[in-house]
Order: C-alpha cells, then sequence, then structure tokens
C-alpha cells in the first residue's frame, strides 16, 4: 500500500487533514493528466472540481477502491470525464482530445522539501522591486478573491 | 493583441480564486475566455510552475488550489 493510499484509507473516515495531505500528493498528477485538455477547458476549475468531488466520493464509497494508488487512478477518471462535460457545456467540444489517448503515469508527489523552501524562499530574497512584490503577493492571495484583495489593499 | 496584453490575460487566468455559477461549479475568470489557445497551453505552463512554487514553499506541501478546495469544502 502506498502513502497515497494510506492517506485515502484516512479521507474515507472524514479526515480533513489527511484530505488536505492526499491533495498534495495528487494534485500535480491530476493536473497533469488534464495536459491534452488545456485548450477545451479551464483547467483550473477541472482540477478544484475534481479534488471536491473526491470527498464527496470518499465518504460515500471511497473504501471500494483496491489496488495501488487506486485512489489517484479513480480521480484522473474522474478529471477526464469532468474536462469532457465541462467542454460539452462550454461549446468547446473542438479543442478536445481524441477519446482513446493513451494516459501518462505521473507519480504522487514526494512529501515537502524543506531544503527547496528555504532555497527558493533565498532566491526570493534576492528578487529586486516589481517581480519581488509580485511573487510575494502571487504566493499568498492567489486563491483569494480579487475583490477581496483589492478591498484589504486599499484598506 | 499584443504580448503585453496576453501575458496580462494569462496573469488574471493563473490565479486559483474560482468564482461559483448556480450550481455551485467553479467557472473559468473573464480573462480565459479572450486568450486565443495556444495561448491557453502557455496558461497551463505557467499554472503548474506557480503552484509548484506554492507547494515548494508552504510548510505543508499545499498550493493555493488546494487552500481554495478546503475553503470549499469548509460551506459543504
Amino acid at each position: 500500500m502506498t502513502v497515497i493510499d494510506l492517506a485515502f484509507g484516512r479521507v474515507c473516515g472524514g479526515d480533513r487533514e489527511a484530505f488536505a495531505e492526499w491533495m498534495g500528493r495528487a494534485e500535480r498528477p491530476i493536473r497533469a493528466s488534464l495536459r491534452p485538455f488545456a485548450r477545451a477547458v479551464d483547467v483550473e476549475s477541472v482540477v478544484q472540481e475534481t479534488l471536491l468531488r473526491m470527498w464527496v466520493f470518499a465518504q460515500d464509497r471511497g473504501l471500494e477502491l483496491t489496488g495501488e494508488n487506486a485512489s489517484l487512478r479513480f480521480a484522473i477518471g474522474i478529471a477526464r470525464n469532468v474536462a469532457r462535460s465541462e467542454a460539452r457545456r462550454l461549446q468547446r467540444q473542438r479543442f478536445l482530445p481524441p477519446e482513446d489517448l493513451p494516459e501518462v503515469p505521473v507519480d504522487p508527489d514526494p512529501v515537502p522539501d524543506p531544503r527547496l523552501r528555504a532555497l527558493i524562499r533565498e532566491c526570493l530574497k534576492r528578487l529586486a522591486g516589481k517581480p519581488r512584490a509580485r511573487s510575494r503577493r502571487g504566493s499568498r492571495a492567489s486563491a483569494v478573491s480579487p475583490t477581496s484583495r483589492s478591498r484589504r489593499s486599499c484598506g | 493583441m499584443t504580448p503585453d496584453e496576453r501575458d496580462a490575460l494569462i496573469e488574471a487566468s493563473i490565479t486559483a480564486y474560482r468564482d461559483r455559477d448556480a450550481e455551485g461549479r467553479p467557472v473559468p475568470p473573464p480573462a480565459w475566455w479572450d486568450l486565443a489557445p495556444e495561448d491557453l497551453d502557455r496558461l497551463y505552463v505557467a499554472q503548474r510552475e506557480a503552484r509548484a512554487l506554492e507547494r515548494a514553499l508552504d510548510s505543508n506541501g499545499l498550493s493555493s488550489t488546494v487552500r481554495a478546495v478546503l475553503r470549499r469544502m469548509s460551506g459543504l
């Protein structure tokens, strides 16, 4: 059983911290699987919708999944279905890849690397002016509503 | 469209923030609709790089995408 399977097992019991850990490992491979759909759909929306559906699925039938990295493989299947359905809803089917597109496996993410984090922070410190402000703003607030961001900066 | 205008649209779409439709589904940001197909490829790469940087900078290895989902879950 892999680390991601163990985390998903705890998710099925309603553990939100385990779900955050599972998402931290699954997000990159899910996003990578959506590369061929980038012209048809908003990949960010599809990734978020897929992750949320996995939470709902885990509470209901998650324990039915078996096999190595089963939850990740299942999530990738959901992501592709969501992408196809979203492309139809947005009237962008002409940009969809062929149905029989082969899957390119991507391993789950490893645990965070404190040394890499320290190195990136050091690099950011050395940036000057606008690029530095932009990178700091981006990493802090990219999930926050643009409206609330502008309200904060005016306050 | 000039390269600067294109870059501004890509920049505006990189964020993990998404409005919701009446059924609660995330919807593409307005800037996304104005991007040409080849620019959507560029956006994909830029988003992937942004999330990798966020994961590397976060002590729990979480990106803004994951944090956006956690926020949405708190409303379920």
